[in-house]
């Protein structure tokens, strides 16, 4: 039987184990295709090498807040189309995301692997929003990058994409 | 173990750079070496080699604007150019890509005034990019003004058939076509074509728009649709009421027999002789420009419907509202219930009701706007379409078969409206608060008190602003309705 209490185990790479509903880990399409190969195996945890418990504490968080949403559309086949969407970050997300940098990364890289479009969706945007308004020196700055073009080299990028400026 | 933000995978970092604007783009691809070439991809993911005054996300923008007619003062630099400008920038353009091929392919879009397009330095251009173009626009000139004599201008037939390459990914194909009025260097030299062929096989369209149509135009579109059979949208759109055509028109037979067609936009009479022939496409959505829908009240009227068994929204133009008028609506969001009055459906309505048995919507829109947002992308919710539009009729059935075995119908239909203001050339018309109640049960009319109490014993809610056909009721409801 198949209703949404129904349980399932989830296993960190730092090896903890998670007791979750399962209408929560559905919001991971990795997770469901999992879930479905696996399928009546009761009890069996599913292992998730690249996800820490601290990061995956945090996503479930996540997840458990957007649990009643309809799940995304699975084929995303105009992506062109798609791109061109730009929403703004709903309020709760734009609070629970506020995290330290490297959390923001891990977390994004979580929603990538988990592949949880949504969550990844949310995570890009906050990072193109820090990004946004910066000079290249200061985007640098921000993520502390190491600058490896000389003065002419950026002039020249500068001067390929003027086409591009508005 | 930290990461770091070269570190993401470039999937991701592409996704992030997509929600950037071209200024922070440009900026991100000058900080390293390892971004610069994703960064790229995505700036010229976006370009739009619009001229065209009304598209914003202009890369090219405060360039060719300033080019934007070559005979006119340009209204925001006044600056006066030379009619030579613009294909110079056109010419500098093809001389960039031709630098950067990696850059070719993501030039998906281009919307550019026609006078300025039908030149050798389009020509080439469209000759670089032609395999991965994905959009065309082709708009009459901004301002009235015609070419000077000095400048040769290319047919249509002439860029498009000379191309080595062809146009295998162009998915949407918007042609304005210059009437004399909108640019007066005529419709004829233009799209002449001695022999009938005018564009290169394009196995990929699926999107044709036209905003002036007339008869000249019938073989340009008739060329489009003999070399594809993958097509969903059309928009022949003739606000001069210029395009009669009758029902053995070639063009109209191609239309009828077009398997994929789910989005039609023409005028009632094209749209009566393609309703002549034995089929119709299966439409979806048909947009209808008909000049007896009037600002006037009431919504719902025998001409309302035109006859199409497949589609689910109609919108409906009336003359008026085409450019003339301006019109504005606010939600009254202090509406509760039903209103007093619940009228009988005429039998008229409730016939051609009947036969569309998958129509849920008619919308009274202002303009086109609305509709192309979702041409070529997917269909909006009824709730979502209506909000926008604001004036319509919304349509619902119900039905359940009795334990004697006959069938019981229950319509009801709504059309309401924002507070609205319509402005013509000739009158105001000021609607407010309208909203209007059509029910009928197996050709009877239901009175308000039934109605009400239909509504609370089944649970649904009286302010519903979505359609729907064949909806149940539990059967309690239909005790209530039966009783009357």
């Amino acid at each position: 039987m198949s209703d949404n209490k129904q349980k399932v185990i989830l296993q960190t790479s730092d090896d903890e184990q998670f007791t979750v509903e399962k209408i929560v880990a559905e919001r991971s399409a990795m997770i469901k295709s999992m879930m479905e190969d696996l399928g009546e195996q009761e009890g069996q945890a599913i292992p998730l090498p690249n996800v820490s418990s601290s990061v995956l504490t945090k996503i479930l968080e996540y997840c458990d807040h957007h649990k009643n949403e309809p799940l995304p559309a699975a084929d995303s086949s105009d992506a062109d189309d798609s791109r061109r969407k730009t929403s703004e970050i709903g309020e709760w997300d734009a609070r629970w995301i506020q995290v330290d940098q490297e959390m923001l990364f891990e977390i994004i890289l979580a929603a990538n692997y988990l592949d949880i479009k949504p969550l990844l969706d949310v995570g890009c945007k906050t990072v193109a929003n820090m990004i946004k308004g910066k000079t290249p020196e200061e985007i640098r700055k921000l993520f502390n990058i190491t600058n490896d073009f000389t003065p002419e080299e950026e002039e020249q990028i500068r001067k390929e994409n003027e086409w591009a400026e508005e | 173990m930290s990461t770091h933000f070269t570190d993401l995978p470039t999937q991701v970092l592409l996704a992030i750079a997509s929600h950037l604007d071209r200024l922070s783009l440009v900026n991100l691809a000058i900080t390293c070496s390892s971004l610069q070439p994703i960064a790229e991809e995505v700036v010229w993911s976006q370009l739009d080699l619009s001229i065209h005054p009304s598209t914003r996300h202009s890369i090219v923008k405060n360039r060719i604007l300033r080019i934007q007619d070559a005979h006119a003062w340009q209204s925001d630099s006044h600056q006066y150019m030379s009619p030579a400008s613009y294909g110079t920038i056109m010419q500098d353009l093809t001389n960039h890509l031709q630098a950067h091929p990696s850059w070719i392919r993501s030039v998906r879009r281009i919307s550019v005034d026609i006078d300025k397009l039908l030149c050798e330095p389009f020509r080439y251009l469209l000759q670089l990019i032609s395999p991965t173009l994905k959009s065309l626009e082709l708009f009459p000139p901004a301002f009235a003004f015609g070419p000077s004599r000095s400048q040769s201008f290319l047919t249509i037939a002439q860029v498009f058939l000379s191309l080595n390459t062809q146009l295998t990914s162009l998915r949407h194909l918007e042609i304005t076509p210059a009437s004399a009025h909108a640019g007066g260097w005529g419709r004829k030299p233009l799209f002449e074509q001695p022999d009938g062929r005018i564009w290169p096989a394009m196995r990929c369209l699926i999107s044709i728009e036209v905003d002036e149509m007339y008869a000249q135009m019938e073989d340009i579109i008739t060329s489009l649709l003999q070399d594809s059979d993958e097509i969903t949208h059309i928009a022949l759109r003739d606000p001069g009421g210029c395009w009669r055509p009758s029902p053995n028109d070639p063009l109209i037979g191609l239309l009828a027999s077009q398997k994929k067609l789910e989005y039609l936009s023409m005028n009632i009479d094209p749209f009566t002789a393609l309703n002549q022939v034995d089929s119709l496409p299966p439409l979806k959505v048909l947009s209808i420009t008909d000049k007896n829908v009037k600002y006037n009240l009431p919504l719902l009227q025998p001409y309302t419907i035109p006859e199409c068994d497949t589609m689910t929204t109609l919108y409906l133009y009336g003359y008026p509202t085409l450019a003339q008028g301006t019109t504005s609506f606010a939600w009254d969001e202090e509406y509760q219930g039903l209103p007093p009055l619940i009228r009988p459906i005429p039998s008229s309505i409730l016939a051609r009701i009947r036969q569309s048995k998958n129509l849920r919507l008619i919308l009274f829109a202002t303009d086109h706007v609305d509709e192309l947002n979702y041409v070529g992308r997917e269909y909006r919710s009824d709730q979502e379409t209506f909000k926008t539009i604001g004036r319509g009729v919304l349509i619902r059935t119900y039905t359940t078969t009795d334990r004697y075995g006959k069938v019981n119908t229950f319509t009801h239909c709504r059309s309401y409206s924002a507070h609205h203001t319509h402005v013509s050339n000739a009158q105001v018309y000021h609607a407010e608060n309208v909203w209007e109640e059509y029910t009928d049960l197996n050709g009877e009319h239901v009175s308000a008190s039934v109605l009400g109490e239909v509504y609370r014993v089944s649970g649904e809610e009286e302010m519903w602003i979505e359609g729907g056909r064949d909806l149940q009721l539990p059967e309690q409801a239909w005790d209530v309705l039966r009783k009357g």
